[in-house]
């Protein structure tokens, strides 16, 4: 049985740079089942952020429709989109974006503490995130005394600390070497597994789309049909 | 909340060249503040402890004396200043109350017969022990080193008068002064024998004994003689060149005779200043009760050039003031701008976390609230240690309205109200500085946040 957790239907997204209009995105629509590894292919331009973002309900679109864990998201203001965010939606960036004042450990209780999650519940779930992510013992290190590889694993432990039922990563193995990004696709693969979380990646690299359970093609902010494997 | 303050905290100290520079600006806009209200603070209470103890607090008068009594010579007079002063020491407010004393102002020409020469005068007749206790007061514990007016000379047929009369009249030899013209020496000779007929007490050719002439309230001119037994010199040149204090009963006799129970005044000198308005209100029941037609003028209404170079003073603490919160501003709004510019991604991802926009601005607020505490600390302390350093180092000034030089003194101890205050401001300036970037940042939408680096 697949229940949809996001669901986009015809939507666009037009950026203006002064008069001039640029169509992003033009009449997407999607479904992504809960649980799965869904795969957003394309060159670069073609439209892979911008749906990311829109899935990620960090920006809005032109117009069409999205619903996220059956909440329509344009019937929410900035406040309630906020918290939808901090409760239901990860994010892992090509550039990791951790919070430089903060320690391993504090990065990764940041969504809880969003929560307001009690301390002691807090202590227990970021220990079994840490554990997860094979990232014992560097607690008290500072992002900047980290390796990319260890850094995209904060991030990956930020993202599904609150056990979010979607997870989008925009190129999240972008900027590591090809063995370490094989080992953060695979450790998304076991979260996946664990959680049941749904992750949503763009990429252009064919070497991971072996693991994926869906694969769209964006042409020019179109999408095309659905990728053979 | 204390998560905010952490994250806040540890922010601050990201950059901390800028952040020193921050807590810099406000910490001097702070001490230059501080140290100007606090000697403003010095003048008020400066201004305000001479006037206590020259003046007093609260003048009684017959009503209408106020006004008109320079004109209606006589008209104002209170025969019943005894009984006044008897039941003013024996009210309720008596324990509030410091000295409750007479006084009688008169006006004439004084001569000295030895050197010929004379002069118009202002003259007041006083209880020398009473003026002696008003010298004392220091109701705000200035301890300050003002001169006291020697009212101890005063007895019997003995006076005190002005060091810049004393020099008109030529009597700088016998007093003991500098200054006199050199014609007006050894003039006995040329003494015009109809004026020193006048001269009542001359047996004595004591040369410091002058000779006064007064129109009384009624009938022909009285005269009477005055030892002047020292010169004091006034604050003020015009008070100067007139002034003769002398006993009262010398005063009394020289204007009403025969009939001197009279004065014009009943000055009295409070314990407490501030208390003014509220033991006015209670003489005022009292003299109503006993159906004394009499006004209490207050030292506002007495002495109103206090309240003039008060509100002056105190204008240009407010201004320099703004002008240094502006400073503040701009400062700590400028490398406040430039944290939040660099922090763009990290308020993208936070908002993306699912951070609120009020949460953004809810960190610049509590970083700017950091900066101006210690800012605003640091400038208290420097200031206080500044203050202590002048205040032990002997400095001296003169302030206006012609005062004797004194020494330097910095309110700033004394004064917790002026620190709280300027403490308050400096930290709200900095909030403030602080929450227009983040305003600004925080309404940025999160994907434009996001693409900064
Ligand atoms: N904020 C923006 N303003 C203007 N144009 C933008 C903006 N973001 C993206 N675009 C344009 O939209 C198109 C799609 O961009 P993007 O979604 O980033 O593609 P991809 O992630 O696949 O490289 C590109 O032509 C890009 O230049
Ligand atoms: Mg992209």
């Amino acid at each position: 049985m697949l229940e949809t957790v996001a669901n986009i239907q015809k939507v666009c997204k037009s950026y203006y740079l002064g008069k001039v209009e640029i169509k992003a995105l033009k009449q997407v629509s999607l479904q992504v089942p809960s649980g799965s590894f869904t795969f957003i292919v394309g060159k670069s331009g073609s439209g892979k952020s911008t749906l990311l973002n829109l899935l990620g309900a960090i920006d809005i679109p032109t117009s069409g429709y999205i619903e996220i864990n059956g909440v329509k998201l344009s019937g929410l203001n900035d406040n309630s989109l906020s918290d939808f965010r901090g409760e239901s939606i990860g994010h892992i960036f090509q550039n990791f974006n951790l919070i430089p004042v903060l320690n391993l450990y504090e990065n990764i209780e940041y969504p809880l503490l969003l929560q307001n999650i009690p301390k002691k519940e807090r202590k227990f779930t970021v220990n079994e995130f840490i554990e997860a992510t094979g990232l014992s013992g560097l607690e008290k290190h500072l992002p900047s005394e980290l390796s990319g590889g260890q850094m995209q694993r904060v991030a990956i432990a930020r993202a599904l600390v609150k056990k979010p039922s979607i997870v989008l990563a925009d190129e999240p193995t972008a900027n590591l070497d090809s063995v370490t990004g094989g080992e953060i696709i695979s450790l998304m693969l076991d979260m996946k597994k664990q959680y049941r979380t749904a992750f949503v990646f763009s990429t252009h690299d064919k070497e991971i789309l072996k693991e994926a359970d869906d694969i769209y093609t964006l042409v020019d902010g179109t999408m095309e049909d659905s990728y053979d494997k | 909340m204390t998560n905010s303050i952490k994250i806040a905290f540890r922010n601050t100290l990201r950059n901390k060249r800028r952040t020193l520079l921050s807590v810099l600006a406000i910490a001097i806009g702070g001490v230059a503040s501080l140290l100007l209200g606090a000697f403003v603070s010095s003048i008020y209470y400066g201004i305000q402890t001479g006037i206590s103890k020259d003046s007093g607090h609260l003048h009684i008068h017959k009503n209408g004396f106020f006004k008109y009594g320079i004109a209606k010579v006589g008209q104002y007079d209170m025969a019943n200043y005894l009984d006044i002063i008897q039941e003013i020491k024996n009210s309720d407010t008596k324990d509030e109350i410091s000295v409750v004393t007479p006084t009688l102002s008169i006006a004439g020409i004084v001569s000295n017969s030895y050197r010929g020469t004379s002069q118009t005068f202002m003259g007041i007749g006083l209880v020398a022990d009473d003026q002696k206790k008003m010298q004392e007061w220091d109701g705000f514990g200035l301890n300050l080193k003002i001169q006291d007016i020697p009212f101890d000379v005063i007895n019997d047929k003995k006076g005190l008068m002005g060091k810049g009369l004393a020099i008109n009249l030529g009597m700088c030899e016998e007093l003991g002064l500098d200054g006199c013209l050199k014609s007006e020496k050894n003039s006995t000779q040329e003494v015009d024998p109809e004026i020193s007929s006048f001269a009542i007490d001359i047996s004595s050719l004591d040369k410091s004994v002058v000779d006064i002439m007064v129109a009384p309230a009624q009938g022909a001119p009285n005269i009477s003689s005055l030892a002047i037994a020292k010169v004091w010199q006034s604050r003020q040149k015009t008070v100067d060149d007139r002034f003769i204090a002398m006993p009262l009963e010398v005063a009394q006799s020289l204007f009403y005779g025969s009939d001197y129970k009279k004065v014009n005044t009943v000055t009295v000198q409070l314990k407490d200043v501030q208390k003014t308005g509220q033991i006015k209100q209670n003489l005022q029941k009292l003299f109503e009760i006993k159906g004394w037609n009499l006004e209490i003028i207050t030292l506002s209404e007495f002495a109103p050039q206090f309240k003039k170079v008060l509100s002056m003073f105190g204008f240009i603490f407010i201004f320099v003031s703004l002008i240094i919160a502006v400073i503040v501003l701009f400062t700590v709004s400028n490398t406040m701008t430039m944290s939040v510019m660099e922090r763009y991604k990290e308020i993208g991802t936070l908002r993306s976390m699912g951070l609120r926009r009020w949460g953004v601005k809810k960190y610049f607020i509590i970083e700017g609230a950091i900066i101006g505490v210690f800012g605003a600390t640091l400038g208290v302390t420097i200031a206080y240690i500044i203050a202590t350093t002048i205040n032990n180092s002997g400095l001296t000034w003169s302030p206006p309205s012609g005062s004797d030089e004194q020494l330097l003194i910095l309110q700033l101890t004394q004064n917790p109200m002026l620190i709280i205050t300027v403490w308050v401001l400096l930290v709200t300036a900095s909030v403030i500085s602080s929450f227009l970037p983040a305003k600004k940042a925080s309404n940025m939408p999160i994907i434009d946040a996001l693409r900064y680096n």
